[in-house]
């Protein structure tokens, strides 16, 4: 891999990093909105908007980090409750966080151009519209009483100044993370006042390995940011690292700590922290003291106590210090000619790191690491062929399966059920790796909700529940769509306004659910809002204007319902006069229908409509129930299977038989797919049920159950109804498969 | 003894990619040699591996007292330096805000 495609690579990551942070943001943002004292949401609103601008700088993205930048401030500022949340920010804030999301979107498609011109010249034009907008955020307003709050308060102060001391791990380099990038990022987060370059730690020539780290720097930093902010800046490295961020208002003990940790090098920390005033000497050397005293390690007291003299007359703070210790020619000597010990020094380093990050408040990142490393990111490419090769391993077993029981060995079939079960749990393990909780896709609604609803004066809330129903990425994709569309409709003709609403006796806030659940071997997703409902009779006389029924038909209420669904049901033009929805309806039955499943529809005037959509959980492989008519093999779903019957003897010239005191109507697959031959004297029912409906099929064997890899029919059979697919048996046969929804609508209608 | 100066130019990037290569260029150097003259005009990137090997390089020419001269600095190196505060001796700059990078005056004396 060239280095250039190394960069792409990392570059894809930081993409799709950032826009799961992005909608994280706005999934805090809305969430604030709710509830404007939410402390977790500001929180993880500002880590986004900060890891984004982190990450976009190691890419050199100066445009996002520029922009970027402007938000963090005001996050910044939202954090330190120096300003309030109100409805007015989050109304910026959100256009702001998808114009970063454009500008990554941009960099996505052609990461060459993001280095020449980073933005068209619209890009820009927003950008600059949207930091105006921002700007009287960034300052204290006038009589702005949340400042106020700020300057008497305990609050997080700004901190004015503050020292950084950064050794970066020595693994450092080689892991492609270069301490001067940092250094570097430090001055966009303020001016860095003072720099100390410390070379000290550098071993004998003969010791050198060029790709370790061995440098550290000494920072003065003065910044608006916070501690905190600072200290995010490093948690890419923090996990080896030694990095402490000190203010004026740390203890002198933590800056004793500091020199400590140096070992042999405290000297010419204390000096670097006495000159740029961090601390001072006699500060210093108290820390010290207390914590010799603390530790009890006169070793450890010793040479501090000389930094502290050394540093005292550098600066000539007249401690009455000998100055006899104090490098003669100034004070960047101290770190370049330093003592004949470096190597040691940097042994010593080492292990003072180790006890230094068990007591660093700095944490943080090791342990969202180790959160972080519990998902691993797969390409979807290498899921699918894993998915399409188990699926063909399954076909194999089958094939396998029926010459053992031909055979008849049963040693080999003992051996054969187990390869098959454990091929099973590889398939269910395989296709559990695709699934992805539905959650994802919901939340997605919730900024949809809040602008669709805003441009139509509503006041909706939105509830989703079942989040974590589990469903095939792929479906995932698929379904995101159509749910859009309903969830418009829902919003621009389901709920009315606030007045009629509260006419009707309805709180004046509509209200909108999804929902998702499990049912036998489907995912149901349920789009429901407390509106208006249909009026059947409205429906029916626009679908008799359009022609789409006779004007003499009779139809029962669910027929009607149902009729939106009809492709030419409504157009555009006409949806507002209607009290229900109607706008490409028919498109989403089809793209639903697409991914084997179903819609419907439930209303009742007055109080709202359900939109029902039925999806099969994944599209690969189904459990199948093999039946034989005639000559022809065909595969039942499992899932859909209830039982099997012999049918009875009466029944066989009717269409229907009674199943225990019920009525079940049944279809002859013989006559459904024109087989050819003569019916046996005795044949099967296979009871199948779809959404509450039971139909028999009446075969001639039943042949057991049988695992199904579905293989979609080619574009000529596309017109075919009553069929899902095919799958290959294993004897090499081609067999159908039932598409039982369809079926049990044939036999309804 | 007639002192010897080794001329070394260092092209392309003086990074964590090629820190080891030239590395070892120059301590072969310094060890045949009585002084380093450092042409690092053709430098295009450097990084803190880059960096950390011309610091090593200053302290063992000081501790062994033998000359070393950086020559020419390219855009690149003086950035790098910008950022450490060092001056194109490799030597601390206290403050930042006095902006003395005396360009390509860049000779220094033997120890």
């Amino acid at each position: 891999m060239t280095f250039e495609d190394e960069m792409n690579a990392a570059l894809g990551t930081f993409v799709l990093e950032a826009t799961e942070l992005l909608s994280e943001m706005e999934t805090g943002l809305l969430a604030l909105e709710q509830d404007v004292a939410d402390e977790e949401s500001i929180n993880s609103v500002f880590r986004a908007a900060h890891t984004v601008k982190g990450s976009a700088g190691l890419f050199g993205l100066e445009h996002i980090v520029r922009f970027t930048h402007v938000v963090e401030s005001v996050l910044d500022r939202l954090r330190g409750r120096e300003i309030p949340v109100s409805a007015d920010l989050i109304g910026i804030l959100l256009p702001c966080k998808d114009h970063i999301g454009i500008l990554i979107d941009a960099v996505a498609l052609d990461p060459l151009a993001a280095a020449t011109s980073p933005m068209t010249a619209q890009q820009a034009e927003s950008g600059s519209a949207l930091l105006a907008w921002l700007e009287p955020f960034l300052h204290d307003q006038p009589g702005d009483p949340a400042a106020g709050d700020q300057t008497a308060g305990e609050g997080p102060a700004v901190p004015g100044k503050m020292h950084l001391s950064l050794r970066f791990g020595a693994e450092s380099l080689r892991n492609g993370m270069d301490p001067l990038s940092f250094v570097r990022y430090l001055s966009t987060l303020g001016e860095v006042v003072d720099l100390t370059t410390v070379a000290d730690l550098l071993p004998e020539p003969e010791q050198m390995d060029p790709e370790c780290c061995y440098l550290a720097f000494e920072v003065t930093l003065s910044t608006q940011a916070t501690v905190e902010t600072v200290e995010d800046v490093f948690d890419f490295v923090r996990e080896d690292s030694d990095i402490r961020v000190l203010t004026a208002r740390s203890s002198p003990a933590d800056y004793a700590d500091l020199v400590a940790s140096f070992g042999p090098q405290a000297q010419g920390i204390g000096e670097i922290l006495v000159r740029t005033g961090a601390i001072s000497a006699a500060d210093l050397r108290e820390g010290i003291r207390g914590r010799g005293l603390a530790d009890g390690q006169e070793g450890g007291a010793v040479p501090i106590q000389r930094s502290g003299d050394a540093a005292g007359s550098a600066t000539g703070s007249g401690l009455g210090s000998p100055a006899s210790n104090a490098p003669g020619d100034g004070t960047g000597d101290g770190g370049l000619n330093s003592g004949p010990e470096p190597a040691a020094g940097s042994a010593g380093t080492a292990t003072a790191n180790v006890e230094v990050a068990a007591s660093t408040p700095l944490r943080r990142a090791g342990d969202r690491g180790a959160g972080e490393a519990q998902t691993i990111r797969v390409d979807a490419g290498r899921l699918d062929r894993l998915v399409d090769a188990v699926g063909e391993l399954v076909i194999a077993g089958a094939g396998a399966g029926l010459r053992a029981s031909l055979i008849g060995d049963e040693a080999l079939q003992t051996a054969l059920d187990e390869v098959m079960r454990l091929v099973e749990e590889v398939r269910d393990g395989a296709l559990q790796l695709r699934m992805v909780p539905i959650g994802t896709t919901f939340s997605r609604f919730q900024r949809i909700v809040r602008d669709v609803s805003a441009a139509l004066g509503k006041d909706v809330e939105l509830i989703i529940s079942g989040g974590d129903t589990e469903v095939d990425k792929a479906l995932v994709e698929q379904i995101s769509d159509p749910l859009t569309h309903l969830v418009r409709n829902a919003l621009d003709h389901g709920i009315e306004l606030a007045d009629v609403r509260l006419a009707a006796g309805k709180p004046a806030r509509g209200t909108l659910r999804l929902n998702a659940f499990h049912d036998s071997g489907s995912i149901v997703i349920e789009v429901q809002d407390d509106g208006g409902g249909l009026d059947p009779d409205r429906v029916l006389a626009k679908a008799i204007e359009r022609g789409l029924v006779e004007s003499t038909a009779v139809l029962s209420e669910k027929d009607i319902h149902n009729l939106i669904f009809e492709p030419g049901f409504s157009t555009a033009a006409q949806v507002s006069d209607l009290s229900g929805r109607g706008v490409g309806m028919d498109v989403v039955k089809r793209n639903v229908a697409a991914l084997r499943g179903t819609i419907d529809v439930e209303s009742r005037p007055g109080k709202g409509t359900t939109l029902r959509i039925r999806l099969p959980l994944t599209l690969a492989i189904i459990d199948g129930f093999l039946v034989g008519v005639g000559g022809a093999t065909f595969v039942i779903p499992l899932d859909r299977v209830v039982e099997c019957v012999e049918l009875p003897v009466r029944s066989q010239r009717r269409d229907c038989m009674d199943l225990r005191g019920e009525v079940l109507p049944f279809v002859r697959l013989r006559s459904l797919f024109s087989v050819e031959g003569e019916a046996q004297r005795r044949e099967n029912v296979v009871v199948v049920e779809y959404a509450g409906t039971k139909t028999g099929l009446v075969v001639d064997t039943l042949k057991g159950e049988f695992q199904t890899v579905i293989k979609p029919l080619g574009a000529l059979f596309g017109h075919v109804q009553g069929v899902g697919g095919s799958t290959i048996l294993g004897n090499g046969d081609v067999a159908l498969i039932i598409d039982v929804p369809m079926l049990v609508r044939h036999v309804s209608t | 003894v007639t002192a010897t100066l080794r001329s070394i130019r260092v092209s392309g990037e003086l990074t964590v990619h090629s820190a080891a290569e030239h590395w070892t260029a120059l301590l072969l150097a310094l060890g045949e040699a009585d002084g380093i003259e450092l042409d690092l005009s053709e430098v295009t990137e450097l990084d803190t591996a880059g960096l950390q090997v011309l610091l090593l390089v200053k302290r063992e020419c000081a501790q062994l007292g033998k000359a070393l001269r950086l020559i020419a600095p390219a855009q690149a190196v003086l950035e790098v330096l910008t950022i450490a505060h060092l001056d194109p001796e490799l030597e601390h700059i206290a403050d930042s805000r006095s902006d003395h990078l005396p360009g390509t005056d860049l000779e220094r004396g033997t120890p």
